[in-house]
């Protein structure tokens, strides 16, 4: 069972004991709240914090130091969670047991975690130009690149066509417009202010707590003025666009179609199981409706699956498609919904979804990086439900709820990307 | 059935792996406090393997993509497919074909051993008619479109086509719209009881499983079948390439290049040529190495930048892939930093810093059982030991890895880029 420690006002360490790793993860994430004004500082912002920091000044001394602590991995991210956007410093170290020369690895590689989490490389009250530049054009880049997997863009589209001006709708990594504005200053300001005012949840994963880990990030919160921290105001309905229908063009060769719905309220676990086993049978598993009627018995689509988006109430189906197919594969996809509505799916494809669900929760403690993802997307949950808390909840579900979930489904938004007109 | 069990004085690990008679290989991987296992029945077939004969026939030479081909269609028997088999019991079933393998794989928490029994008895199980095979044409045609539409597949293979004169290592591992169209029952017939041959495959398991009692049951269900010597063609070429540089326009926001010296390859690299090409790499363009900070500095590379050592039977390539406004700039910086590296020597710190990564990434891998069983697959292929590695990584040189840096040759590199349509 994870044991938490209050480290400071808003900072909470959980710590899960598992001696089966090889290796001990520790992960600082910081909520604050979901705003397109500080969007692009806060995406930026873990990128920046991770290539560098006052004590290995260049991303090379960096890696060199990470090297020599046998291979340890530094992660950082930035994520959209319910209204907040997360972001995360993580770090994956070998256990001191390995260390050929008899050196201790966890500690060190610790203390470089901490420093670059609370010491970056700075020049007054700004972050370097230097490092800020050479960040921001990696960005650039990412954001651009968007566009080369076809799949993910497609995904990508939907989902800001479903929010439009809500900041959820923002791409993952920003706008260039806004990524422009970003200065060294306003970066400094949201890494102060992150550290001041953030809901801070920082996961150790490993055979043991690393030596002095909390105490020191209780002492780094406690000299930071805490005020004004993030708290969780309850679930709030999202705030959906007007729904439409887009096609974008480009020299492509096979099409992609996604569907943007809507799912009612998702607001208890109990719900959102009943949200993920309709999701399933609908498009999960090789077993789904969409799977074997869509893919396999109509040939429509190379791939066509669903995934629910709990944290936002929205399911999305993305497929690849010849563009002669994609009316028809939309209609079908319709239909397959209707098939859940009114419960024709067969208790084969039922059952197999509760147990395909059940197994991969079950293997979700066999990763450190599952185990993590799991606590860090559910800080808001008050007490926080086991992986084997939510399969029992998965068993319960019947496939009236199943029905009752896919009521609530609504059809919002429909975007697809397909080949030029005269590339038929 | 003779067992051999694996151990390494710093991990508690235990893999044991065994031979049956009729050649199969096996690893078992036991976790014992995990809760989740995995498991790949394989065979060393490739799209690489286009011309081959048994024994002392004459060579057959097949349609391009055949292998991934087979895969496709061997999940499905007469009455129905391996999917709907694994949707009974939770697991999450897949399969693979890569240049130089074909793998059926699954992943799961509960019913393990039901699901072993799966996928020992589908993969032995082939039905091919004309009929299902002509409507797989339509379902491979959609995914070889997908590729179509990857720059990072077409980059590569663009790179290696003009790269390799002959070696099937050249085409694109899913084949072609017109290639699977020469595709029938009987070509996948003769290339599954060439390939599929026990003595050509193996067994690869990790989790919470004991060995011994899942070796009887594996050996119980193999179906019985003599050994056969298969004879591969050779393809090995010299390192001269067709063309040292090629472009394609495609829907991508910035140039994306794939750039590659080729070897001289006969066979296959050993595993320490290959640990030793790899922190090669890591110590000329890593995250590390002064290059990779000096083209960063100039905005020449992005994240996005990587290398490989890539190699097979008779293919080898020290390949750099990644996204620059100025390739060719960041391949001649490349070349030069090789031969800066020729000259001067490795610096030993440079060289360190790669071994201790390399190690603990080794280490890192135990952690997860899909992870193991993958391991256990080169293992298998190639006839090294499960932990040879670490062996070899705790007493590598440094003069070592300079003795495969003086094997590089600067004018047998090919740049392949994709350019921006607009």
């Amino acid at each position: 069972m994870p044991q938490k420690f209050n480290l400071a006002s808003g900072v909470d360490g959980l710590f899960i004991e598992d001696s089966r790793f090889n290796t001990t993860l520790i992960s600082f994430n910081f909520y604050v709240p979901l705003r397109k004004e500080t969007y692009s500082d806060y995406a930026l912002l873990p990128y920046l914090l991770s290539s560098c920091c006052d004590e290995c000044k260049t991303f090379r001394e960096l890696n060199t130091r990470l090297g020599n602590l046998y291979g340890a991995t530094i992660s950082a991210n930035a994520i959209k969670l319910l209204d907040f956007q997360c972001i995360s410093v993580s770090l994956s170290v070998l256990n001191d047991r390995f260390s050929i020369d008899g050196k201790s690895i966890v500690a060190s590689a610790a203390e470089l975690l901490a420093s670059l989490v609370f010491a970056p490389s700075l020049s007054d009250d700004a972050f370097r130009e230097a490092d800020v530049e050479r960040e921001r054009a990696q960005m650039l880049d990412r954001i651009r690149g968007e566009i080369n997997n076809k799949r993910g863009y497609a995904r990508g589209r939907a989902l800001s066509l479903m929010f439009g001006d809500d900041p959820y709708g923002l791409p993952r990594f920003g706008t260039e417009e806004d990524l422009m504005k970003v200065t060294g200053e306003s970066l400094f300001s949201a890494w102060s202010r992150m550290l001041r005012e953030a809901y801070v949840h920082i996961n150790v994963i490993g055979e043991k707590l690393p030596e002095g880990i909390f105490s020191a990030a209780s002492a780094a919160f406690s000299a930071i003025h805490r005020e004004n921290v993030t708290a969780f105001s309850g679930y709030n309905m999202p705030n959906f666009a007007e729904p439409t229908t887009e096609c974008e063009r480009m020299d492509v060769k096979q099409g992609k179609l996604v569907m943007g719905f809507s799912l009612g309220r998702v607001d208890s676990e109990k719900n959102t199981s009943d949200i993920m086993v309709m999701s399933d049978i609908f498009g999960g598993g090789p077993y789904s409706r969409l799977f074997t009627h869509v893919r396999e018995k109509l040939s429509l689509c190379y791939y066509c699956s669903c995934t629910a988006l709990r944290s936002k109430a929205i399911m999305l189906v993305d497929s690849g498609v010849e563009a002669e197919n994609a009316e028809k594969a939309q209609k079908e996809i319709l239909g397959q919904l209707e098939v859940m509505k009114n419960g024709e799916f067969s208790d084969d494809q039922f059952n197999s979804s509760i147990r395909s669900i059940c197994d991969s929760l079950k293997s979700i403690g066999d990763s450190q990086g599952g185990i993590n993802a799991w606590y860090a997307s559910r800080v808001f949950d008050g007490s926080v439900a086991t992986p084997e808390d939510v399969i029992e909840t998965v068993k319960k579900v019947t496939r009236e709820e199943v029905m009752a979930a896919a009521k609530q489904v609504m059809l919002h938004t429909v975007y697809s990307l397909m080949p030029q007109e005269d590339a038929k | 059935m003779i067992k051999t069990t694996y151990s390494d004085a710093k991990l508690s690990e235990r893999i044991v792996s065994a031979t049956l008679p009729n050649g199969l290989k096996i690893f078992i991987a036991e976790k014992p406090d995990f809760k989740s296992n995995f498991a790949v029945f394989g065979t060393k077939y490739g799209s690489i393997d286009t011309a081959f004969s048994v024994g002392d026939e004459p060579y057959t030479a097949v349609p391009e993509g055949i292998a991934h081909y087979l895969e496709h269609k061997l999940f499905e028997s007469e009455d129905g497919d391996a999917f709907t088999r694994f949707s009974a019991t939770g697991a999450s079933a897949n399969a693979f074909t890569s240049f130089d393998r074909t793998c059926y794989l699954f992943g799961c928490a509960d019913r393990f051993e039901e699901n072993l029994d799966i996928l020992l008895d589908f993969v032995q199980s082939p039905y091919f008619t004309e009929q299902t095979v002509q409507k797989e044409q339509g379902i491979i045609g959609q995914e070889i479109r997908m590729y179509d539409d990857s720059p990072n597949w077409c980059v590569l293979f663009n790179m290696l086509e003009a790269m390799y004169e002959n070696h099937p290592v050249r085409i694109d591992i899913a084949g072609t719209v017109e290639s699977i169209s020469h595709i029938t029952a009987d070509l996948l017939y003769k290339c599954y009881d060439t390939f599929y041959n026990p003595s050509n495959m193996f067994v690869c398991i990790a989790g919470n499983v004991k060995a011994d009692e899942l070796m009887k049951r594996i050996e119980k269900a193999i179906k019985p079948t003599a050994p056969i010597v298969v004879n591969r063609a050779d393809f090995s070429e010299g390192t001269d390439v067709k063309c040292r540089y090629v472009e394609k326009r495609m829907e991508v926001a910035k140039p994306i290049f794939c750039f590659g010296f080729k070897e001289q390859c006969e066979g296959e690299r050993t595993l320490k040529e290959r640990i030793e090409s790899g922190i090669l790499m890591d110590v000329l363009a890593g995250g590390i190495s002064p290059l990779y900070e000096s083209l960063t500095d100039k905005g020449l590379i992005n994240d996005e930048f990587d290398s490989e050592y890539f190699n097979g039977n008779g293919y080898s390539v020290v390949l750099f892939q990644g996204e620059s406004d100025d390739p060719q700039a960041v391949c001649d910086a490349i070349s030069a930093e090789i031969e800066r590296l020729k000259r001067d020597g490795i610096p030993q710190e440079l060289f360190e810093a790669a071994r201790k990564g390399t190690y603990g990434m080794a280490i890192k891998g135990y952690n997860n059982v899909e992870t193991i069983a993958m391991n256990l697959v080169d293992c298998a292929m190639a006839g090294f030991g499960p932990f040879d590695d670490l062996e070899i990584l705790r007493n590598l040189k440094k003069e070592d890895v300079e003795a495969r840096l003086a094997l590089i040759n600067t004018e047998s590199s090919v740049l392949s880029v994709i350019l921006p349509k607009r």
